[in-house]
């Protein structure tokens, strides 16, 4: 069953200093119990979809076209109790900065306490069990800056998923943790995740780092999804041109004094919609139709936002940087 | 790549951070019995987890933190002898463009900053150089005339890289230069690094937490776990084994590094 459904969504943000195009047609689907990852640079929009999710975009956000369907329902439809309601008892929200999410005044066991059907000592420790934590009775005592940063999101999480909710949302929850305990963390997430029955949607940038735990890649650019699929069959076999150049660009699979290949340019920012694709200006596969011709989805289950999906691999493939000794 | 005068060195570095009050004074250790020489035209990585202690090094090396116990040496001599000598010569980039560059100062005033203090270089050379750095590290000369806000965050992390280099300093101190950007951005900063290296070079401590990055600008990789160095390595031998386990756990918890072996 969709849980979610993402329609073309465009949305777009009028500040005092202009406007930008956070989302520009993005789609998107989310089965119950799926583990969905959203990958994307700063300004690719994935926090705007995030935030959408849960009806929390902030007045300057308009809606400009497309549809945003949580069980089925438009969020923009509903009425502030109802989607009060909708959070409560469907919806999950992990943020990057736990310690800050958290009330900063109240001990940990009450603010869970807070979220539980069932309230009581033995019901919070055992929440805070569940998210791996050790000498609970402390945990529990504490106030949230006697935490370190993997224990504060341990808590959130168990928060998050207390009662249960079809879907939850997690918008960088590892971007501020070393790298040992990011994995622990993302480990935490899926299996709670696959536990509860609960779909999960990870909002990150770090590419490789995530593919281990979701069950599908989902690749923005430009407030557009421009590929999805599997994690194996994304990172090795990348059919979009960004996701190629990405997966070119990170450090630790080059070989012995070979050079990183980096994609020329930076992210867009966008104060429109796009006339074309929104990678062109940075494309190296560039043709004339890519610079003033939306590209749409291709029809099989990746829905690669590509003109020229399929020639690529006949194309002879990035030229070679020069190489620098080292 | 060894020369009878490292450019930087530590020699059995201790440092201790006190905190509390007089009667109740707490020592924390966070660099202990460190060993380190950068030679000329040298990088080296150092990595670790965050509270290792990789920063306080930084700092030590640049003069700015006094060793509890040990010596710092920078071309051979005590740091602490004839500090202005040292203007212009030690320079650091952080890890967030916006904490090196005035917001208030348009990007030219920012870079000739380094060359102003020195007092060394009339105002028409300072104005020359800059505007050649800034094509060096890969912008448009019309970038010195914009202010830090007008630019995207590699393009200020292109003009902090200018800034740090425009005085021909003898060792540059890259503290997590490339942890804030975009990962597309941050290869295009990586092989920056490493052509200026080639072309100017300096000699250079790459502080990250991520192995990967810095196995890949760096000659050597330095790891440092609870405030000591546990391995120094060639950057070379690091793509094929590391011997310290707690090297070998930093590759297998990141699969990026650990998945191409």
């Amino acid at each position: 069953m969709t849980l979610l459904d993402v329609r073309d969504l465009a949305v777009r943000y009028d500040t005092p200093h202009g406007v930008s195009q956070a989302l520009d047609g993005a789609s998107l689907t989310v089965a119950a119990g799926e583990l969905v990852a959203v990958v994307g640079e700063s300004g690719s929009g994935k926090s705007t979809l995030g935030m959408a999710v849960l009806g929390l975009l902030p007045a300057s956000a308009q809606r400009v076209a497309g549809d945003l369907l949580v069980d089925g329902s438009s969020v923009f439809g509903l009425a502030p109790a109802e989607l009060r309601g909708l959070r409560r008892t469907r919806l999950g929200l992990v943020l990057q900065d736990a310690a800050g999410s958290l009330d900063p005044t109240r001990r940990i066991g009450r603010q869970l306490a807070e979220h539980l059907d069932r309230p009581g000592h033995a019901a919070v420790l055992s929440r805070l069990e569940q998210v791996r934590l050790p000498d609970v009775e402390r945990v529990a005592r504490s106030y949230p800056h006697q935490l370190s940063g993997g224990m504060a999101q341990r808590v959130a999480i168990a928060i998050a998923l207390a009662r249960s909710p079809g879907l939850l949302v997690a918008d960088e929850p590892t971007a501020a943790l070393d790298t040992e305990i990011k994995h622990d963390v993302l480990r935490l997430l899926a299996d709670s995740c696959r536990e509860r029955r609960t779909a999960l949607l990870v909002l990150t940038h770090d590419l490789t780092g995530i593919a281990a735990y979701c069950t599908r890649l989902v690749v923005m650019y430009g407030g557009r999804v421009v590929e999805t699929g599997p994690p194996e069959e994304v990172l090795e076999r990348p059919r979009h041109p960004y996701t190629r150049g990405l997966l070119h660009a990170v450090p630790g699979q080059e070989t012995v004094g070979g050079t990183l290949r980096s994609i020329a340019g930076s992210p867009p920012v966008l104060t429109g919609p796009s006339a074309g694709c929104a990678f062109a200006p940075r494309c190296e596969f560039r043709i004339d139709r890519c610079g003033g011709v939306r590209p749409e989805p291709s029809d099989d289950a990746a829905r690669v936002l590509c003109h020229r999906d399929g020639e690529l691999d006949a194309v002879v493939t990035l030229h070679e940087a020069p190489e620098v000794s080292r | 790549m060894t020369t009878p005068v490292p450019t930087a060195e530590l020699r059995g570095v201790d440092l201790d951070y006190r905190s509390g009050p007089p009667w109740a004074r707490q020592l924390k250790r966070a660099v202990s019995g460190v060993n380190l020489t950068v030679a000329p035209g040298e990088t080296v990585g150092l990595v670790g987890q965050s509270g290792s202690g990789k920063t306080s090094v930084g700092r030590l090396l640049l003069g700015l933190l006094r060793p509890t116990a040990g010596a710092v040496l920078f071309e051979g001599r005590p740091i602490d002898d004839e500090r202005r000598r040292h203007r212009g010569r030690l320079q650091a980039v952080l890890q967030n463009p916006s904490w090196s560059l005035n917001p208030r100062l348009r990007c030219e005033t920012s870079v000739a900053e380094p060359l102003t203090v020195a007092g060394t270089v009339p105002a028409d050379e300072r104005h020359r150089r800059v505007l050649h750095m800034l094509e060096q590290v890969g912008l448009d000369p019309g970038v010195a005339g914009r202010f830090p806000h007008q630019l995207s965050g590699g393009q200020q992390q292109r003009v902090a890289i200018a800034r740090a280099l425009v005085s021909h300093p003898a060792l540059v101190v890259f503290d997590e230069a490339v942890s804030a950007l975009d990962v597309s951005v941050q290869a295009q900063i990586l092989n920056l690094v490493r052509r200026l290296q080639d072309e100017v070079g300096f000699a250079a401590l790459f502080i990250s937490h991520d192995l990967a990055a810095a196995r890949y600008v760096s000659h050597r990789v330095a790891v440092m776990w609870q405030s000591e160095i546990v391995e120094v390595a060639d950057a070379t031998a690091l793509y094929h084994h590391a011997d310290h386990p707690y090297t070998r756990s930093l590759f297998g918890l990141e699969p990026g590094a650990a998945g191409r072996h």
